[in-house]
């Protein structure tokens, strides 16, 4: 038998880690509908008007991170536990098939009920807000101008008007990917990391972006001309006597460069988790 | 079986394999005995592939223990001495785990839960600590894996259960596996281990067969003084003093190990010379 990934094999993989984590699941997917549900009902009641387009998009970004990178960051909470440590190495599956069911329940299905919960909180919530806020708006010293119920958001539409920062074109697109190359790097952390993997993690990841800050102003400031700046990651500002000049990566430069930061980034922290719980010892 | 060669492996700056050797062949139960802290546990960790030696090498049914391969998880079970069971029930345990043993028999898991007296009908997270380790060994047996190890089974288990555990163990034996106890409760593994290994300071201090250790050494209660100061190990009770002694007529006696144990730690060089001789 092939020992590196059998579907067989896989499949009673995924059984074992349904059957040990159901509980967990549902318990952290109620929490997450009960915090939307909190946050909205605050809102409704305090702001007296529909919940805007904005706040609901903000509402789901933030939360896909914050309860993603968690949830991602608890993966491999059990190798970090003795006992339960030493029954999940020891079940009789490869690496790579334990490391693809925790991806395909952290990753993929942890996505799929994120949303269908997002959306079972966000249709009603949003619905609910709007007829209030419809009566609300009768004795409100607004009355005099119509009412304008809001809409739900479609999170994959890239439409600027559903996005927090309207400016950007495909916003969506851009944080989802980073989305899921964060939440990479917080599966990497609870495999790395033996306790407090999240908080670790955010350390880390605070460490790199100072350590590009550093690079940026300091490195890169430091060879280029007086009187320029950093613009973007392709690209450098010069002040030339009031006239504005751009030092830029070519085209083809620029999208491979952002396409490598997208989800091949995440590719590589979860190739690291692989060799890391390889390398795993208790 | 298992081979392992010239293992060192230390945590930090705590030595606790320095050069270890040790050969174990199939059909045997192995008594690992060992103060506290000697390295029982890091040992049955090293063989099961959830540590790796720092150097030496360890060879069990062929495979690199490190390596954690599927084929040798399958033909292994470990029972360490703290352990978890996920909160369902004994009939989504075997649905879920008993078929990644090629060789698990229901039957025999069925039979084990019933000499144990266990409940069929609670979750392992209702059951008492006990329990679960009954349920935790039957398991173990029922997979019929080649290589079994148990770390400190008797903790948690009442004197009956005691008593059915060492019925169960020597009758799960046969030719194919090989069964490691490992213990500093010795008095719980008398009369159903074929092979004595004691650990200490990182090394194997002794290590023979029960039928060798019986005929090379005599253990009895003694009241003839010239007897007991000739003796490698003695200790006074209220029914004389119980000594160990070589056997040096061949007389039929049964092992102490508790005995045999206490002598090996105070003084192995003048057990050894027993065997030597």
């Amino acid at each position: 038998m092939n020992q590196l990934f059998n579907l067989q094999r896989w499949f009673l993989v995924l059984g074992e880690h349904e059957s040990r984590n159901r509980k967990r699941y549902l318990l952290s997917l109620m929490a997450i509908a009960g915090l939307i549900v909190g946050f909205y009902t605050f809102y409704i009641l305090a702001g007296r008007r529909p919940i805007p387009t904005i706040l609901q998009s903000l509402t789901y970004f933030f939360g896909l991170y914050f309860s993603g990178c968690l949830f991602g960051s608890m993966l491999f909470d059990d190798l970090n536990n003795g006992p339960k440590g030493i029954s999940a190495l020891l079940i009789p599956a490869s690496h790579f098939e334990k490391l693809m069911c925790q991806l395909l329940f952290g990753i993929f299905i942890f996505f799929i009920f994120y949303n269908l919960i997002f959306y079972l909180v966000d249709i009603p919530m949003v619905s609910l807000s709007n007829l209030w806020g419809a009566r609300w708006h009768v004795s409100s010293s607004e009355a005099n101008l119509p009412f304008t119920p809001t809409k739900i958001i479609n999170v994959f539409s890239s439409r600027a008007e559903m996005m927090p920062f309207p400016f950007v074109e495909n916003l969506n697109s851009y944080l989802f990917q980073a989305f899921f190359v964060a939440q990479s790097a917080y599966i990497l952390g609870s495999v790395y990391f033996r306790k407090f993997s999240f908080i670790k993690t955010t350390i880390s990841l605070f460490a790199l972006f100072f350590f590009l800050f550093l690079y940026f102003e300091i490195f890169l400031n430091g060879i280029m001309p007086a009187k320029s700046w950093y613009y973007s990651f392709t690209s450098w500002m010069i002040d030339r006597n009031n006239t504005r000049e751009y030092i830029l990566l070519p085209g083809w430069a620029e999208e491979l460069f952002y396409y490598l930061m997208g989800y091949p980034f995440a590719f590589i922290f979860l190739a690291a988790a692989y060799y890391r719980l390889k390398e795993k010892e208790i | 079986m298992v081979s392992v060669s010239n293992l060192h492996f230390s945590y930090g700056q705590k030595n606790v394999f320095n050069g270890l050797n040790l050969y174990l062949e199939p059909g045997y139960i192995y008594g690992l005995l060992g103060r506290n802290g000697t390295g029982k546990s890091t040992l049955l960790r090293s063989l099961a592939g959830l540590l790796f030696p720092q150097a030496g090498s360890i060879d069990v049914l062929g495979f690199n223990p490190s390596l954690r391969k599927p084929d040798f998880l399958q033909q292994l079970f470990l029972v360490p001495e703290e352990f978890y069971l996920p909160d369902i029930s004994l009939k989504k345990l075997l649905n879920h785990q008993a078929a990644f043993y090629p060789k698990f028999n229901y039957g025999q898991f069925e039979k084990y839960i019933h000499e144990f007296e266990i409940p069929g009908g609670d979750t392992l997270q209702e059951m008492s600590y006990g329990q679960k380790k009954k349920v935790l060994i039957s398991f173990c047996l029922a997979t019929n894996a080649s290589l079994m190890m148990l770390d400190e089974p008797t903790n948690g288990l009442d004197i009956v259960s005691k008593s059915q555990f060492r019925k169960i163990i020597a009758g799960a034996l046969d030719e194919n596996k090989c069964i490691i106890i490992s213990t500093h409760q010795v008095k719980d593994l008398e009369s159903l281990i074929d092979r004595v290994t004691v650990i200490d300071e990182g090394k194997i201090l002794f290590d023979q067969t029960v039928e060798f250790i019986t005929k090379r050494l005599l253990f009895k209660i003694s009241f003839d003084p010239s007897e007991v100061a000739q003796s490698l190990y003695n200790e006074s009770s209220l029914r004389g003093h119980a000594i160990v002694r070589t056997n040096l007529e061949g007389e039929e006696g049964k092992l102490d190990l508790e005995l045999l144990y206490k002598a090996i730690i105070t003084n192995h060089h003048l057990v050894e010379s027993a065997f030597n001789a």
